[in-house]
């Protein structure tokens, strides 16, 4: 027990002197959260729209109107010609055009059909989308205004209503997936490049020899990760309930034995990943390439694991973030109870047996 | 090897279209006219029926684990209530914790289900003549016609594969010499620190060209992607993308202690160039100031170029603007690294 | 004498390839024991099964009257080690060095406390027990990773290589506390590239491929060989085997 204060000791001596780091550390979660709680969101907002109005007559401008007086859109120009059409979307100037045809309400009325064409730049796909989307919706409703017949009962009708989060903020997507990718990273890097360091300096070698057991370097190792990155995980869990409004609807105990296991998962992953490196060089980098971007994407932070193609879902189940992610959001905005996250804290606490059993091992193998 | 492994499975996984949306049923009154309504919405594409039930708060219990994103509920005499114009009311729930899903699928089950009122209120009628007018709308996503995300992603995702490691190996490179002690030795040398910094940037340099060759030839012959612009100008702009992502690692490293604080500073400005490069969540939803911040974004610029020159076949003088915005970054980074390195030696 | 480290025909083989290849020698208490060869001729390899880090594949071993098999954990409290990069931690000061490495081998706080003191006289390091071993020259710093290889009077200091990079009037020093120790009692085994320091030596083995080719003094080693130096006994060595 001696052996292991003193060792966790020591490694907080480590953190606590280098002071840039630290700063780094506890700034970086806080500007992160900040700026992504606000600018990642799939919103659509004043997106620039250019109408080619061939008609000009009172429908075609009434639905112009109505458009741009949603709030999603701003018409950044009006165009009158086909080609003008081709020069506005090369220059990227504009996302979505609303092509009104000739004589449109005449149409309307005395045919009783037209057509209106939508062209979205699916360059962009995530906005060409939404964009066609909203803009058809719009254009529905439109269309019921100005239907000027009694207006008749509809034979049923529907009631909608938005389950834990009424006013569809963004945040309550976003918050848990710029937790869990800070989390991944600081908690997982730092792990992996204190353990490498040791490696390229050498003091492995001593540690090794001497009577200290694997299992209590590894702990010595993880718990004052495990302490700085849940301190983090207090700021970000603190900037999101008081800026951005993210509620906790569960019990604090679980969120923070959610957190703590997430946690303790990086950091063993931190632990298998140094096992395998020889210099700090490699742990970083390998961090970094296997866990920046699947923790972006497979995680279920920005797209939904269930739209993946089948064999992709299968590797998104061994992505740490992907559990955390679910717990995360069942706790804090469900407000569910132990029961409805017990699979994702077993699948979590599984894989921490795995890379421990995994790092020893090759701890074994390698240092001696 | 990683990084390609890494291209190759993820442009699969993004992907926003709103298919299988699962799709929860309370169905109370079965009836001819409850089975068509389900009939219409699984007939839609957008959803898949994941769970039948009559208890609601079954239904509610598998929303509430995440089976299902959508209940929606037919309530009891629901058929009768229409034939006796009672005007019932049909309950639509969603899990929006993801609120554009949310509401999106809302809409689309709405959609559906009006659709469906008024084509049932038509054979009511019978023969009653109401003029249905309609404005229909027709919709083409230019550019990428199928809407296809694989393509969209390829080029999106080398970009910032080839960003990770230029920046992440030439933050490390410096302060690396630093900690052990062999920048000494090569600052005894006769080499200008001009010449040093260039015989440093030249192999990275190399190394992600090598690296967007590499993603190139996997997109094109593993996913079929058309490159529709000029190679040779994609090759150009990523050369002098890449100078000034590599000035900016070689900036951090030489203003850094050690490894890890270089690691760090490089993590934080990389997620954020990532995550506001445009190219998992559109640049227009972001509030103005974040569209700012993407003003000194060479990310975002690049994300930007290569989609054009990728997908519309944009020519030089398309994409003139963000390429002189990368050279001004580049050109302003390289001489800061350079009158830091100068300092510190 | 008392013999601390005694190995019979201890062999060691990752796959086809032998590492070590029945090795026997015997080393004495308070011997300073040369453990010779060419970079892959198996040196790291025997250090690593006597420190009971790796298992051997046959023969036997015994360190600290411990055998290599069974008794891993009981080597590990009766052996020291220090190797060519000193193993101290440059960012934390002399005094956490010291007081870390001595929990790690189980000493009270009485006796750290006790040793601390002990060791900041010796070293004559009162005045910089609270800088970060960052600052020290190389020589204090191969001194102070050296006493903290002996912290816990280990019967067996293993030093790997202890004087690399090291300038020669520090090498001298640095081979009279190698000398201090040893008449203490304390068996020291080490290894060098220095042909000179192996003249230091009482005893020295030179491994080629795996095997020990000479065993003994460096006098009876030079007159065996019929050379001048250490040095020249080294390469007859060495080129007997390239040739055979």
């Amino acid at each position: 027990m001696n052996e292991l204060n003193s060792f966790i000791k020591k490694e907080f001596r480590h953190i606590l002197r280098d002071k840039r780091a630290l700063l780094i550390l506890f700034a970086m979660p806080v500007v992160l959260v900040i700026l992504f709680g606000y600018a990642i969101t799939n919103d659509i907002k004043d997106a620039k729209i250019a109408i080619l109005d061939n008609a000009h007559d009172e429908l075609s401008i009434g639905l112009t109107n109505k458009l741009v007086s949603s709030g999603y859109f701003i018409q950044e120009v009006s165009l009158h010609t086909n080609k003008e059409l081709q020069e506005v979307f090369r220059d990227g100037k504009i996302k979505l055009a609303v092509v009104f045809p000739n004589r449109f309400a005449e149409s309307y009325y005395h045919d009783n059909k037209v057509t209106i064409q939508l062209i979205a730049d699916a360059s962009d796909l995530n906005s060409a989308v939404a964009l066609t989307n909203y803009a058809s919706s719009i254009i529905q409703d439109y269309q019921k205004e100005i239907v000027k017949a009694p207006v008749q009962k509809p034979l049923f009708e529907t009631t909608v209503k938005m389950l834990y989060n009424k006013e569809l903020k963004g945040v309550y997507m976003f918050v848990p997936g710029v937790l869990a990718l800070i989390l991944m990273l600081i908690a997982c890097m730092m792990t992996a490049v204190s353990l490498a360091r040791e490696k390229e300096t050498g003091t492995m070698r001593v540690i090794t020899v001497s009577p200290l057991s694997p299992m209590t370097i590894i702990i010595g190792k993880v718990v004052p990760y495990l302490v700085i990155s849940f301190i983090d995980t207090l700021i970000i869990l603190v900037l999101s309930v008081f800026i951005f409004g993210m509620p906790i609807k569960g019990s604090f105990l679980l969120l923070f034995l959610v957190c703590l296991v997430f946690l303790f998962a990086a950091t063993s992953l931190g632990i298998m990943i140094s096992a395998f490196s020889s210099t700090q060089q490699i742990a970083l980098i390998v961090s970094i390439v296997i866990l920046f971007l699947p923790t972006i994407l497979l995680s279920g932070f920005i797209y939904p694991i269930e739209n993946m193609p089948l064999a992709l879902q299968i590797v998104c189940q061994i992505s740490p973030a992907k559990w955390f992610i679910e717990a995360i959001k069942s706790v804090m905005i469900k407000g569910t109870g132990f029961v409805d996250v017990w699979l994702q804290l077993t699948m979590l606490t599984v894989m921490i047996i795995i890379f421990v059993r995994v790092s020893i091992v090759r701890f074994r193998k390698t240092i001696a | 090897m990683l990084p390609v492994v890494e291209l190759i499975v993820l442009v699969y996984a993004a992907n926003n279209d709103m298919k299988n949306i699962s799709l929860g049923i309370v169905d109370r009154d079965h009836t001819t006219t409850s089975q068509m309504i389900v009939n219409r919405l699984t007939a839609s594409n957008y959803f898949i029926l994941n769970d039948f039930t009559t208890s609601a708060k079954e239904a509610f219990q598998n929303l509430e684990s995440g089976k299902t994103d959508i209940i929606i509920e037919i309530p009891e005499a629901f058929e009768k209530d229409i034939y006796n114009n009672n005007h019932p009311r049909m309950a639509i729930t969603v899990n929006a914790i993801n609120g554009t899903i949310a509401g999106l699928a809302s809409s689309y089950a709405g959609n559906i289900l009006s659709g469906y009122a008024a084509e049932l209120g038509v054979t009511l009628a019978q023969g009653e003549t109401i003029t249905q007018r309609s404005i229909k709308i027709t919709s083409s996503n230019w550019f990428n016609p199928n809407l296809d995300y694989k393509s969209l992603m390829l080029p999106g995702v080398l970009a910032i594969l080839i960003t990770i490691m230029s920046i992440m190996l030439s933050a490390l490179n410096i302060v690396r010499e630093k900690e052990m002690g062999t920048i000494e030795q090569l600052n005894v040398t006769p080499i200008s620190k001009l010449q040093f910094i260039i015989g440093k940037l030249f192999p990275f340099l190399i190394v992600g060209i090598f690296q967007l060759t590499l993603g190139l030839l996997v997109s094109v012959f593993l996913y079929n992607l058309g490159i529709q612009g000029s190679i040779l100008l994609l090759y150009g702009v990523v050369s002098v993308y890449l100078l000034a992502v590599l000035g900016i690692g070689f900036l951090i490293s030489t203003v850094s202690d050690n490894q890890v604080q270089a690691m760090f500073i490089t993590l934080f400005f990389m997620i954020i160039f990532v995550l506001l490069s445009g190219l998992f969540t559109s640049t227009d939803s972001m509030p103005v100031w974040a569209q700012k911040i993407n003003i000194i974004n060479p990310t975002a610029y690049l994300v930007d170029i290569i989609r054009r020159v990728v997908l519309k076949g944009a020519t030089f003088a398309d994409i003139k603007s963000q390429f002189t915005a990368i050279v001004i970054l580049g050109v302003c980074v390289n001489s800061l690294m350079f009158w830091r390195y100068k300092k510190i030696s | 004498m008392e013999i601390t480290i005694v190995t019979d025909n201890l062999t060691k083989t990752f796959g086809a390839f032998t590492a070590v290849d029945h090795i026997s020698f015997e080393v004495q208490k308070g011997e300073i024991f040369g453990f010779l060869g060419a970079n892959g001729a198996g040196k790291t390899t025997a250090i690593r099964i006597l420190c009971g880090l790796l298992h051997p594949t046959s023969g036997k071993a015994e360190v600290a009257g411990f055998d290599v098999f069974k008794h891993t954990e009981k080597i590990k409290k009766n052996i020291g080690y220090m190797s060519q990069k000193f193993s101290l931690y440059e960012d934390l000061t002399i005094r956490e060095n010291i007081s870390f490495y001595s929990t790690v081998y189980g000493l009270s706080d009485y006796q750290i406390k006790e040793k601390t003191e002990q060791l900041l006289t010796r070293l004559q390091l009162h005045s910089e027990a609270d800088k970060l071993v960052h600052s020290l020259p190389l020589g204090w710093k191969q001194k102070l990773a050296f006493s903290l290889a002996l912290i816990h009077d280990p019967k067996i200091v293993f030093l790997d290589e202890p004087t690399g990079g090291v300038d020669p009037i520090t090498r001298r020093q640095f081979w009279d506390l190698i000398y201090e120790t040893a008449d203490e009692g304390t068996t020291v085994f080490v290894t060098t590239h220095y042909m000179d320091e192996a003249e230091y030596c009482d005893r020295i083995s030179i491994m080629v491929d795996g095997k020990i080719e000479a065993l003994d003094t460096p006098d009876i080693l030079k007159s065996q060989f019929k050379a001048a130096t250490m040095d020249e006994v080294f390469y007859k060595l060495a080129r007997g085997t390239s040739t055979k």
